[in-house]
């Protein structure tokens, strides 16, 4: 008992993280190492030759196996309708060939089931197999009598050659394609305008926001819970709402735009791409400004009184103080707030996800938008996760910067 | 006089910032009381309908959002325990004990927060096809990725503010670390523990890739359950 618990408390530290490293290790860290990993394939799901991470050329047996049986069924069928007895007897022939086939492959193969590595000498005596059951069929169908299935027959045939299933690797092709594919640049272009936009508009509007806050004298509570409100709602949920105000004959932000004169007509709004861009920007400074706000108010509040009333003491005016005192003393807070939002806008998703879909015809898709429907409607896992990986360092950069060039001190005084 | 107008001048921004939080909401919550006729249309422009009706609400409870609700509810109270649970103890540790790598494992719970969630999307959804966890509680477990480096931060500050003093008594008296940890830090670090855990609550109430990606009940190859929807 209590050398267990002297166990317990030497070694407390190491099984204090045990779970959370667990966690990051099965959760974040392989995860980020096999997208790392399709980046380089070929691997697309919708593609059975693709569906999967071959290093080497495999066989997919379960499928030959089908095939054949496939083929079985064609010979039957075949063998009810011809006339000449010559014929039937070379298709109750063939029946047995092409079992003997089968067999053939499964002993090169080493009896083995499921998808299964091969050989380079194995994969070519499987191609000359196939070649034997492509020849039988062509002597079949070159007799002269009357057939019923000779089209479906080549075309479950030729699944023989899906069978086999060459590597995927492809090195830093899936690299190339980004550098060639327009879309890239573009989207790419997307979601920085959105993002230094956003922050920027955010930082601003937030620091005047916490600035007048500070010296509100009364509901104080009612306007900290009231902004905390935008903030704390899903975005998902947020886009919705916002989708129907911008609706253009039936949204009033819509109509309010047009008649303040940003858009000429309402429905313009979500179906110009400028307009959209910027009904997306508006709707993301109205969701996070508040938070933001909420940041810099609490660094404010720290910052003692005693500084304002000296140096008004001094003669400087409030411009001075704001430029010598706030400014300064408000810096750390800024930026470790500027880090963080300008991460989150870099990988916006939802927001665009439900507000436009990437639309009109793709002049809003940010490049996490166009990842996604690489990966989940294209089902290209390969290309998408190149595409997520050249985010992930565009990303590495811009923390990069701030923390060395601009010293945010993220962690810690 | 100047100071009284600059006043009256800043009450004014307050009010019209709180009007413009608050408008969505109001419009939105307007909007659900119109008959369908009135949301489309000629009249959608109009504040108040003259035939208010509750049949959205009804339809609503038709089409199951208790049950949407009650999904959400559980996901997010599993998650928020056991990330709680978890990140309350690494981060102990990171306050208050002398451990090898302590840099490294910071680091690393700073770049996981970083990294855009995206990257982990992929590889997720494989196993989770390959296991059959699709359109299942089961996403609680991914949803550390995003919850645990927020969590350990929050409550690494917290912990760190508890006096040291409070520590060494406690072991001058003879208790063991892990004693001192349960009976001591933990009731000291409460609030902050409170604050975490909203945070991890909401954080998954309102998550939306990983969810739109896994429990999607009619994503395109979700085989076994694409025709109970």
């Amino acid at each position: 008992m209590s050398k267990m618990l002297k166990f317990f408390d030497r070694h407390l530290a190491y099984l204090m993280i045990l779970p959370a490293i667990i966690l990051i290790l099965l959760f974040s860290i392989m995860p980020i190492l096999q997208s790392t990993k399709y980046a380089f394939f070929d691997f697309q799901l919708n593609d059975q030759k693709k569906s999967g991470i071959y290093m080497n050329s495999n066989y997919n047996i379960p499928l030959s196996d089908e095939t054949f049986e496939y083929i079985d069924y064609y010979l039957q069928t075949e063998a009810s309708v011809v006339k000449n007895d010559e014929t039937k007897q070379y298709i109750a022939q063939l029946r047995d060939d092409m079992k003997a086939k089968q067999m053939e492959i499964k002993t090169i193969l080493g009896n083995q089931s499921g998808v299964v590595e091969t050989s380079e000498n194995n994969t070519e005596a499987i191609k000359g197999i196939n070649a034997a059951v492509m020849a039988f069929l062509d002597k079949l169908y070159g007799m002269n009598d009357e057939f019923y299935a000779q089209e479906d027959m080549y075309a479950v045939a030729s699944e023989l050659e899906t069978c086999m299933i060459e590597s995927n690797y492809i090195g830093f092709d899936n690299f190339k394609s980004i550098l060639k594919d327009p879309r890239i640049m573009f989207t790419l272009t997307v979601t920085l305008v959105f993002t230094v936009l956003s922050v920027f508009c955010e930082l601003i509007l937030g620091l005047a926001l916490a600035m007048i806050m500070n010296k509100a004298m009364k509901g104080r509570g009612l306007i900290r819970t009231l902004s905390l409100i935008p903030w704390a709602i899903p975005t998902s949920v947020a886009a919705l709402m916002w989708s129907y105000l911008y609706d253009g004959s039936n949204g009033i932000v819509a109509h309010a735009f047009a008649g303040v004169g940003f858009i000429s007509e309402p429905t313009q709004l979500l179906l110009t791409a400028k307009a959209a861009l910027g009904s997306i920007i508006v709707a993301d400074v109205w969701k996070t400004t508040p938070y933001m706000a909420l940041l810099l108010l609490a660094g404010l509040q720290v910052i003692p009184d005693s500084l304002y009333e000296s140096s008004s003491l001094d003669g400087a005016n409030k411009l001075m103080q704001f430029r010598h005192i706030t400014l300064p003393l408000l810096k750390p807070s800024i930026l470790v707030a500027l880090l963080f939002r300008t991460l989150d806008a870099f990988r916006v998703f939802d927001l665009i996800w439900v507000l436009t879909g990437g639309g009109p015809g793709g002049t809003t898709e940010s490049i996490s938008i166009y990842a996604y429907k690489v990966m989940f409607a294209q089902t290209r896992f390969g290309y998408g996760s190149a595409i997520i990986l050249i985010m992930a360092l565009a990303v590495g950069i811009i923390s990069f910067a701030y923390i060395k060039f601009l010293n945010v001190k993220v962690v810690g005084e | 006089m100047v100071n009284k107008k600059v006043e009256r001048l800043f009450a004014v921004i307050i009010v019209l910032y709180l009007l413009i939080i608050v408008f969505p909401f109001i419009w939105v919550a307007l909007t659900s009381f119109k008959p369908e006729s009135e949301i489309w249309g000629a009249s959608a422009l109009k504040v108040f309908s003259n035939n208010a009706t509750v049949e959205h609400y009804q339809a609503l409870i038709k089409a199951h959002i208790f049950n949407s609700l009650k999904n959400s509810l559980i996901i997010s109270s599993i998650t928020t325990i056991y990330v709680t649970f978890v990140a309350s103890c690494c981060a102990y540790a990171i306050a208050r004990l002398k451990f090898a790598g302590k840099n490294l494992l910071l680091a690393v719970v700073l770049a996981t927060s970083m990294f855009p969630q995206m990257i982990v999307v992929g590889p997720i959804y494989n196993v989770f096809v390959k296991l059959g966890w699709t359109n299942s509680y089961f996403i609680s477990l991914p949803y550390s990725m995003i919850t645990l480096p927020v969590a350990i931060f929050i409550l690494v500050t917290h912990f760190s503010k508890v006096p040291k003093e409070m520590e060494e008594s406690a072991s001058i008296d003879g208790a063991s670390k892990m004693k001192t940890f349960i009976k001591i830090i933990l009731p000291l670090a409460l609030p902050g523990i409170f604050t975490s855990a909203i945070i991890t609550f909401i954080g998954v109430w309102n998550e939306f890739l990983l969810s739109l990606t896994l429990n999607l009940l009619w994503l395109f190859y979700s085989k076994n359950k694409l025709y109970q929807a």
